[in-house]
């Protein structure tokens, strides 16, 4: 069985009527308090730009993701998914080692279909290709896997990967869902404190804003908008990524100085690599200057972004989209 | 006047025979080019009667639906049709098949299937597709249509269908990769097919082939092996001592910087291909907004029709024999051919028709006036 102690129970969390009764308790306020002392936590870690993946209950995580809607800070909601996500990560892996039948629980209530047995995990193709693509590396995909009549199988590090993949699905369905009166309604009693953690956030975000220098941000393709976007909510970006972003930016002008500057928001950022990175794609370090990889590439590597964007379907080039609309009237 | 005759042909065809709807019609979204005029997009019908009136009214040239459904399959933008799932199509045509313009239309049409078997193959063996998953069509033209029908497949958006496409096209495997895989991984799907495909190159091969393959560095390689495996002329680098695969592949003579198994993995791995992948096009399979022939409508191309096909039948389906509407069987008609010579084998009848007139059947006539190469004689 699962405990309340593991957090995720998504009937559970998009209930606003749970949410209130958890919020409201005259009895138990430890969730209340514990919850707000989160958010709280994450917001002075956004200043200095540090991780806070610490595990919250049922009843705190879905409180707190009720608040976070509230305060409705785009930066502060993928900052409370993505230390969230990787809190499950851990936890559902802890499960899938030492608990296996809390594990398959999970996995029902969360309706997904795996099969487990003699500890051989197995799950349908579609799961896997569904969530297999933030998820850069050989092992994810397709072609190297064990599939057999429409079941693969995964190993405990790709399910728990694939599982915090769909967690962060779900938990941006139900933020979706949330309605904000209803929320305010909620936590009515703490409005000011709310207020103040918004604002406080507000602040440090400011500061943290990245700067695009001269470069004309509203006529880049939509890969490269992904990438800063990802960036901006300090998710870490796959190499092809990262490589494709630096020599975009390099070719229309930006400066190196700048862009180091946009990578300061990544989790990992490490000045020195960064910076040898940027120089040898830049061809300081390399005497090449690299240029972005073709459409094609970036589509096979789950890296376009091009969807209905009338111009991308003209285009091979992530350079030709910008120069085409840069060159356009508008 | 010419294609308005043929446009007659077809009339007839459609008067008397049903097109087979797909399910949740009233879901999709139609299109076709009529006989004069350019495409027509974003039509919807609600149920059989009123597209079969439709059809017999237009008379289409080519009629298509969409392998998407829709909440409002009639409008045009994209965004708002609100796509709810589609299909898995998969289209394999003589146009990704190498050397096929130098082929006959038979010969092309016998290649295709081949790569439909193969196909068909990987999504019962290592997708788990039933046969109750897998509609088959003849396209009408140089092909077959295979379109997936399952849950498993209604939701999954472009990338995840791409991935499906690159597994089945084989695309993407690397040495580098293969080389950190356990052997387990060799026990299922496309690895399996290349370990055992491994084993039987080396059984199967003498020295003048790894000639070939080596080229200028044949006599290092020799050298090579002379110093490290006393002078055998054929080593399998990819298998140790137990069988195992691809664990001591970085056999490499330092001295002249050569990495023979790789130039020797290429060769096999572009030949494993070759026998192994389904050429499908790939586009088709990734655009989860794509139209598709009409089953049981006419390709305008060529007047056959695109005929459903049980999966077991396919081998022995024979498209020139069994994709000509009967309405096209019972007539005769004098077509002038416009190029030198034209032959081909149709309704079990071999036709060789020089420049000029002939009275033939009207399926020759609707299908070499539908191809380009004769004009109705009336
Ligand atoms: S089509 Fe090219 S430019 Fe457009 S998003 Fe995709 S990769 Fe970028």
């Amino acid at each position: 069985m699962i405990t309340d102690k593991f957090f995720v129970d998504y009937d559970y969390v998009s209930s606003p009527e749970n949410i209130n009764t958890a919020a409201n308790s005259l009895s138990d306020r430890k969730p209340m308090l514990l919850a707000l002392e989160y958010i709280k936590n994450i917001v002075k870690k956004y200043a200095d730009k540090n991780r806070y993946n610490q595990v919250l209950d049922l009843k705190s995580f879905g409180i707190a993701l009720w608040m976070i809607k509230l305060i409705n800070q785009r930066n502060l909601t993928s900052r409370f998914i993505i230390e969230q996500r990787d809190v499950f990560e851990n936890e559902i892996l802890r499960l899938i080692k030492n608990d296996t039948e809390s594990f398959i629980d999970y996995c029902h209530r969360a309706k997904i279909n795996v099969f487990v047995s003699n500890n051989i995990i197995k799950i349908p193709f579609n799961f896997f290709i569904t969530y297999n693509k933030k998820i850069s590396g050989f092992k994810y995909r397709l072609i190297y896997q064990k599939m057999e009549n429409g079941l693969i199988i995964v190993d405990e590090g790709q399910i728990a990967h694939l599982l915090r993949e769909n967690f962060v699905e779900k938990i941006n369905i139900i933020y979706n869902s949330i309605n904000s009166d209803q929320a305010a309604q909620i936590f009515k009693s703490y409005q000011s404190e709310i207020n103040l953690i918004r604002d406080e956030f507000i602040k440090i975000n400011a500061k943290n804003e990245m700067k695009l220098g001269d470069v004309d941000f509203t006529k880049f393709p939509p890969c490269i908008i992904e990438y800063l976007n990802e960036i901006r909510d300090n998710q870490n970006l796959p190499h092809l990524a990262r490589f494709t972003l630096v020599s975009f930016l390099h070719s229309i002008g930006m400066s190196n100085a700048d862009m180091i500057n946009i990578f300061r928001n990544v989790p990992d950022f490490n000045e020195k690599m960064t910076t040898y990175q940027v120089e040898h794609i830049t061809g300081i370090i390399s005497g090449t200057e690299y240029s972005p990889p073709k459409c094609v590439t970036l589509r096979s590597n789950h890296l376009c972004y091009m969807d209905d964007d009338p111009l991308c379907r003209k285009i091979n080039h992530p350079l030709e989209y910008y120069k085409k609309k840069k060159f356009r009237k508008s | 006047m010419e294609k308005l005759e043929l446009r007659d042909y077809f009339r007839d065809y459609y008067v008397k025979n049903p097109i087979k709807p797909p399910d949740l019609l009233f879901q999709r979204e139609i299109g076709y080019i009529p006989f004069n005029g350019s495409m027509v997009r974003h039509r919807m019908y609600n149920n059989n009667i009123e597209i079969e009136r439709f059809v017999k009214k237009i008379v289409p040239r080519h009629l298509y639906y969409s392998s998407a459904y829709y909440r409002h399959p009639e409008i045009t933008r994209m965004q708002e049709k609100e796509w709810l799932g589609a299909e898995l199509i998969f289209d394999l045509d003589a146009d990704h098949i190498e050397g096929a313009n130098k082929m006959t239309y038979a010969q092309i049409l016998d290649e295709v299937k081949k790569h439909t078997l193969r196909l068909i193959n990987v999504l019962m063996d290592d997708f788990g597709f039933t046969e109750d998953n897998i509609h088959l069509y003849f396209s009408g033209g140089r092909g077959y249509h295979v379109h997936i029908e399952s849950d498993a497949v209604y939701q999954l958006d472009s990338d995840a269908r791409r991935e499906i496409g690159d597994y089945i096209r084989i695309e993407g495997i690397n040495i580098d990769d293969l080389k950190n895989l356990d052997d387990d991984f060799f026990n299922y799907g496309i690895l399996k097919k290349l370990n055992n495909y491994i084993s039987e190159f080396y059984e199967n091969i003498d020295e003048n082939i790894i000639k070939s393959i080596l080229g200028r560095n044949y006599n290092n390689y020799i050298n090579y092996l002379q110093k490290y495996f006393n002078g055998k002329k054929i080593i399998d680098f990819f298998t140790d001592k137990s069988g195992n695969k691809f664990k001591i592949m970085d056999s490499f003579d330092a001295k002249n910087k050569i990495t023979y198994n790789r130039d020797i993995f290429k060769y096999i791995i572009e030949n494993f291909k070759k026998g192994n992948l389904a050429e499908i096009d790939e586009p088709v399979t990734t655009d989860i907004h794509r139209l598709i022939r009409f089953p049981l409508s006419l390709h305008g191309k060529t007047g056959l029709m695109v005929k459903p096909l049980k999966i077991d039948y396919l081998r022995d389906f024979n498209p020139l024999n069994e994709a000509i509407p009967d309405v096209f069987k019972e007539k005769e008609k004098i077509i002038n051919i416009k190029i030198n010579k034209f032959e081909i084998a149709m309704n079990n009848e071999h036709f060789i028709l020089g420049n000029g007139e002939h009275k033939v059947p009207l399926y020759v006539a609707v299908f070499t006036n539908a191809i380009g190469v004769s004009d109705f004689v009336t």
